[in-house]
């Protein structure tokens, strides 16, 4: 007894190691469900990365209104002439819209997803530069669940990994976690694209013994990996490494979303 | 209270990064605020102090951050006790003693980050993630030296003034 309390201190260092260490083990593959506890202190702190965030945009437009003040005016000249040509440009595609409509019409069109998005603001991202993620103000309580695609008018984000009743926690495609099936838009090559870590890049694999690809090949998302709708933009091959004797063919993909960056995000249901 | 205050502190930290750095991020990536105040908490208070916040800012960045609980833990608190140990034989008033503690103390923090999430398997590529991460995350964290350093120096003083007030 003596032994041990005058050693104290060192096993206490001890059995502290062990629990960190098992701490990492266990929590290292990431977990797909929140503890009640991580639950509750996500959505506690929602509002302050909320009002945070609000503050810094407000300062964000406002720096840069200041900012842009000498070119205001010849902007607006500019400004002008563009609303005159799209004025006529909308006229143009309202006809085309119209016609549209009646050939999808004709061909019995079904729109692919008769759910409408679930619109989300980002909220907060990932405090560590080794982890890809981000952290949306729309949560359980607005009908989100793990899984669901995150994307933007310019291409896929990533899919919802964890949900709080009002935040979700998006894996993006950056991350080393995410993998999802893809096509080469050109050749129509099946692929599967990864995340590397290493932020905005992608590593691409081919799902095929051949495959034709180039660099400038625009890559997007196919349906049967199950994750994504069909069609989705992911990015652009940037450069393409056949590996020893063409053999192990890689390519690195830029997203066309920048996920650094992007504030707004649909969900699709 | 004291401990009250160290988590409130490193939260507000966390928080920041987590949202008003990522507006100033610079090829992807974020300061690393928490780094910044474990590295300059040892050069003013010394190795416990350093240490202790350490732990306390890295357990709470990767409770944030969600994976591999405990790893910036063990990398912040061994560059809390470093940079607390090496101050007394290094820290004068010269002015560059700070930045060059954060921008070496950052790369080293990272550096062993790197290896031990590599060592639970994360496989991240080390050379070129000492590139891409590692050596701008250094340069990004000395932008924030001097605010910190001050606000710590300030609290340090207001502290010190309160408890000569309480003793008198």
């Amino acid at each position: 007894m003596r032994w041990i309390t005058a050693r104290w201190p060192v096993l206490a260092t001890i059995i502290a190691a062990f629990v960190v260490i098992g701490l990492i083990y266990v929590t290292a593959e990431g977990r797909p469900e929140l503890t009640f506890l991580e639950g509750k202190v996500r959505d506690g702190l929602a509002p302050i990365y909320g009002a945070v965030s609000d503050v810094t945009g407000f300062f964000k437009h406002w720096a840069g209104v200041i900012r842009n003040y000498s070119h205001l005016q010849q902007k607006n000249a500019e400004l002008l002439e563009e609303i005159d040509r799209m004025k006529r440009k909308l006229a143009a595609l309202e006809h085309l819209e119209e016609e549209n409509a009646r050939l999808r019409e004709d061909l019995g069109f079904y729109q692919a997803s008769s759910v409408p998005p679930v619109t989300a603001e980002i909220i907060a991202r990932s405090p560590s530069n080794w982890f890809d993620k981000i952290v949306i103000n729309r949560g359980t309580a607005h009908g989100l669940e793990p899984g669901d695609a995150v994307v933007t008018p310019a291409g896929v984000v990533g899919r919802i990994y964890t949900a709080s009743e009002r935040t979700a926690e998006v894996m993006l495609i950056a991350d080393d976690r995410s993998a999802f099936g893809a096509a080469v838009l050109r050749s129509g090559a099946p692929v599967l694209v990864e995340g590397t870590g290493q932020g905005s890049s992608l590593r691409l694999k081919p799902l095929i013994k051949e495959v034709d690809i180039e660099i400038g090949d625009e890559i997007v998302t196919s349906s049967m990996s199950g994750i994504f709708p069909d069609g989705l933009p992911v990015g652009k091959v940037v450069d393409i490494d056949r590996g020893e004797y063409g053999l192990l063919l890689t390519a690195q993909v830029s997203p066309h979303v920048d996920l650094a960056r992007v504030q707004r995000v649909f969900i699709l249901k | 209270m004291k401990r009250l205050a160290i988590v409130a502190v490193m939260i507000a930290a966390v928080i920041l990064q987590s949202t008003i750095c990522s507006f100033v991020c610079w090829k992807g990536l974020k300061p690393d605020l928490v780094t910044v105040i474990v590295i300059l908490t040892g050069l003013i208070h010394g190795l416990v102090p350093g240490c202790v916040m350490g732990i306390a800012g890295g357990f709470i960045l990767d409770y944030f951050t969600g994976r591999l609980l405990g790893a910036g833990a063990l990398s912040k608190m061994a560059i809390g006790a470093l940079s607390g140990w090496i101050a007394p034989k290094i820290f004068g008033d010269h002015l560059l003693v700070p930045p060059t503690s954060v921008l070496v103390g950052t790369w080293l923090e990272q550096t062993i980050y790197l290896l031990l999430v590599n060592a639970f398997g994360r496989g991240l590529p080390v050379i070129r993630s000492l590139w891409t991460i590692v050596l701008p995350v250094g340069l990004l964290n000395v932008i924030f030296v001097f605010p910190i350093y001050y606000t710590l120096l300030a609290l340090e003083r207001i502290r010190s003034q309160g408890g000569t007030r309480e003793d008198g």
